[in-house]
């Protein structure tokens, strides 16, 4: 018998072709596009309007991402409830961010949502706008192009950049001039938990959750139900992992000024998946400021 | 087409996953240590088998020009294993699977469900998890065994991964010699049909696999799969195809 | 080209005889018990020999479960066993299903009528015991066995 081994799992192409490194049959090749015969295209962030944002990313890559963040806080924490409190934080710090955002976005009025802005609008079509943002200079500050300077000639050259950028911004939009009316800061217990029902979610996972009910047991308890928990639907046999979004809603709350703790629990009824079940308990000041409030 | 077992076997020829579908306790089953020994000779054997090409095929691929090479294109074969509507093939195939996703295909206007009907295939969009034929991998390694009680079907993924499915038709002795020149083209349709029905089945289970077992942050690659989903999900499947 | 070789097995693991064609215009070309192929013998021996090991485990019941073909993506191997060891193989390509009549033609009217029923041939090709666990190499030799299974098969080879 040959010595030649018999390899069971390989997969039948087998490419040969590098394509990075130097290939002799070719020669060498340029790898960096040349920067100067390439026309001048701004990127396309800048044409995106800052109100309507609807972005896609695949579920499979979300999945993976947040797959291999918690196996990073699993390997490095020494005990369940570690581990639990670490994706705690990780949630809150996004749940006390969501807070801001989500609030002055609810404040413009809808007629305003647009595809695009007209921020640089005027320039993209226009190849040379390099050289446009030049002569503009030299009409704004023409002492600059006369001085030999180099750190007086880059300052004046930021100045007059800046001002350039100023006035088109002034031109266009300006997210806060959209807005007239404030949305109000939400002070009972409901209407907080109506925003996080139905804005939060949507814009966490696309659309408003399953159900929010009040707990008959306990007067400070509510309950989120969300029946699609789209982070952790392909884990099972574990609801830790639900820490995370438990953390970006209690992070949101908190920083509303409703100091509460959330956990979840699984919905699951004789192996049919009933989804999450978030479980938030308001502190007793909470409570308390509602009664005086709101007393009944 | 009835599936009796499904088995995962990994790049090292490990057992990770075995599943008994028929629920007959006349059957004398192996215990877990037979199934690992099963599981190693058949990793084993699909290497030897591709060491085992004739030479006249080995003769032809040179020529590639060859208007008789093998195509290893495999069809698309609609709805194999789901449980929308017409069901797989054309072996009377009922439309299975439990109450919840039979609500969901029939309340298709109901736009409550539409969220629900989106995650049906996990992070697969629409209601198969893919519509367009595809290139099999697995060239020259086993692909099928027929024997008098079952026959076995193995899918062999890019990564070395083997998906074995065991199912209880069998392919019919052929007719008499004389009709050799008249090959019975039903019998040959349908069992080229058959391999190609398991190849749609087992992609489909190895979908299922990308998504509730590499998904899953507690699964350490190569290892048992011990996921409640996948296994809810592959019973699903298995069901929609009697 | 239809058949590509066709391999007989003692049950002593010898492989009394092969025979390969390899060109589908010429029937007279390829191997007829060359030593080449005695590796390849070896390896289709043991892959026959695991995979029916294997579905006997699986069988069900009291009927006994034997291989019928295996297939793989390029070509298919069709078995046929006797009651008395012996192994006729028969490596094809995939436009016919089953070739279990062919191999049972070849054993009762070719190898029973010109082996078997042959006074002057050896029944057990294995001479001593060194010979008995896959080290044999005799093999059929027999001409009218030759002729007969040319005249058989060749026809088959270009279906």
């Amino acid at each position: 018998m040959t010595d030649k081994l018999i390899l069971p799992s390989t997969s039948e192409e087998q490419s040969n072709v590098s394509t990075t490194g130097y290939e002799y049959s070719i020669g060498p090749k340029q790898s960096l596009p040349n920067e100067a015969n390439s026309p001048y295209i701004p990127s396309k962030l800048y044409s995106e309007s800052l109100v309507y944002k609807k972005q896609q990313v695949a579920l499979s890559s979300m999945a993976f991402l947040f797959k291999e963040m918690i196996s990073q806080i699993y390997n490095n924490s020494k005990s369940s409830s570690e581990f639990e409190s670490k994706l705690l934080n990780y949630g809150s710090s996004i749940g006390l961010r969501l807070l801001e955002l989500l609030n002055i976005r609810a404040s413009v009025p809808s007629n305003t949502y647009s595809r695009s802005s007209t921020f640089l609008s005027s320039n993209a079509s226009n190849p040379s706008s390099s050289n446009n943002v030049n002569s503009i200079s030299n009409t704004s500050n023409p002492n600059s192009t006369n001085l030999n300077d180099i750190s007086n000639a880059t300052n004046v050259g930021i100045n007059s950049s800046t001002n350039i950028n100023d006035k088109n911004y002034e031109s266009s939009e300006s997210l806060a001039s959209l807005v007239s009316h404030m949305r109000c800061r939400d002070l009972k217990i409901i209407d907080i938990l109506q925003f996080m029902h139905g804005t939060v979610w949507t814009y966490l996972f696309g659309s408003p959750s399953n159900d929010l009910v009040k707990s008959s047991e306990r007067e400070n308890e509510y309950m989120i139900v969300d029946h699609e928990h789209m982070l952790t639907q392909f884990i099972s046999n574990n609801n830790s992992c639900d820490y995370f979004v438990c953390g970006i809603i209690q992070g949101f709350l908190t920083k509303a000024d409703f100091p509460c703790t959330v956990t979840p629990h699984s919905n699951n009824e004789n192996g049919i998946d009933g989804g999450v079940i978030y479980l938030i308990k308001f502190d007793k000041q909470v409570l308390e400021r509602e009664n005086l409030r709101y007393g009944s | 087409m009835a599936i009796q077992s499904l088995l995962v076997i990994n790049k090292s020829g490990g057992l990770i996953y075995h599943r008994n579908f028929d629920n007959d306790s006349k059957n004398n089953s192996l215990n877990s240590n037979d199934y690992l020994i099963l599981a190693s000779t058949l990793h084993s054997v699909f290497a030897i088998a591709s060491q085992l090409t004739p030479k006249a095929i080995q003769i032809n691929q040179n020529n590639v020009n060859n208007p008789n090479n093998l195509d290893y294109k495999i069809p698309y074969i609609p709805y194999v294993g789901m449980s929308t509507g017409n069901g797989s093939d054309n072996y009377n195939s009922r439309n299975g699977g439990d109450g919840y996703s039979r609500n969901d295909s029939t309340n298709s206007t109901n736009s409550s469900n539409k969220n629900s009907k989106l995650n049906k295939l996990g992070s697969f969009k629409g209601d198969d998890y893919f519509k367009e034929p595809f290139v099999s991998w697995n060239k020259s390694g086993l692909r099928q065994l027929s024997t008098d009680q079952f026959t076995m079907f193995i899918y062999q993924t890019m990564t070395g991964l083997k998906f074995l499915a065991i199912s209880s038709s069998v392919v019919p002795h052929s007719q008499g010699i004389s009709d050799n020149t008249q090959v019975p083209s039903t019998i040959e349709k349908s069992s080229n049909l058959q391999v190609q029905i398991a190849d749609n089945f087992l992609r489909k289970v190895y979908c299922i696999y990308s998504d509730y077992v590499m998904k899953d942050p507690f699964y350490s690659l190569e290892m048992p799969i011990k996921s409640e989903l996948f296994d809810r999900k592959v019973k699903q499947m298995v069901d929609n195809l009697l | 080209m239809a058949i590509y070789s066709f391999w007989i097995f003692d049950k002593h693991c010898n492989c009394i005889f092969n025979r390969e064609w390899t060109l589908a215009a010429d029937t007279n070309s390829g191997t007829m018990n060359s030593k080449q192929n005695e590796e390849t013998a070896k390896l289709l021996y043991g892959m026959i020999y695991s995979l029916r090991s294997i579905t006997q485990k699986l069988s069900k019941g009291s009927n006994t479960n034997d291989v019928r073909s295996i297939s793989t993506g390029k070509y298919r191997v069709h078995t046929y066993c006797t009651a008395s060891g012996l192994w006729l193989v028969l490596l094809t390509d995939f436009k016919q299903q089953s070739y279990s009549q062919v191999l049972q033609y070849i054993y009762s009217h070719i190898y029973v009528k010109y082996v078997s029923h042959n006074l002057l041939s050896p029944q057990d090709f294995a001479d001593n015991e060194s010979e008995m666990r896959g080290q044999g190499i005799r093999k059929i030799t027999n001409k009218k066995f030759l002729q007969s299974l040319e005249a058989f098969l060749v026809p088959m080879i270009n279906n």
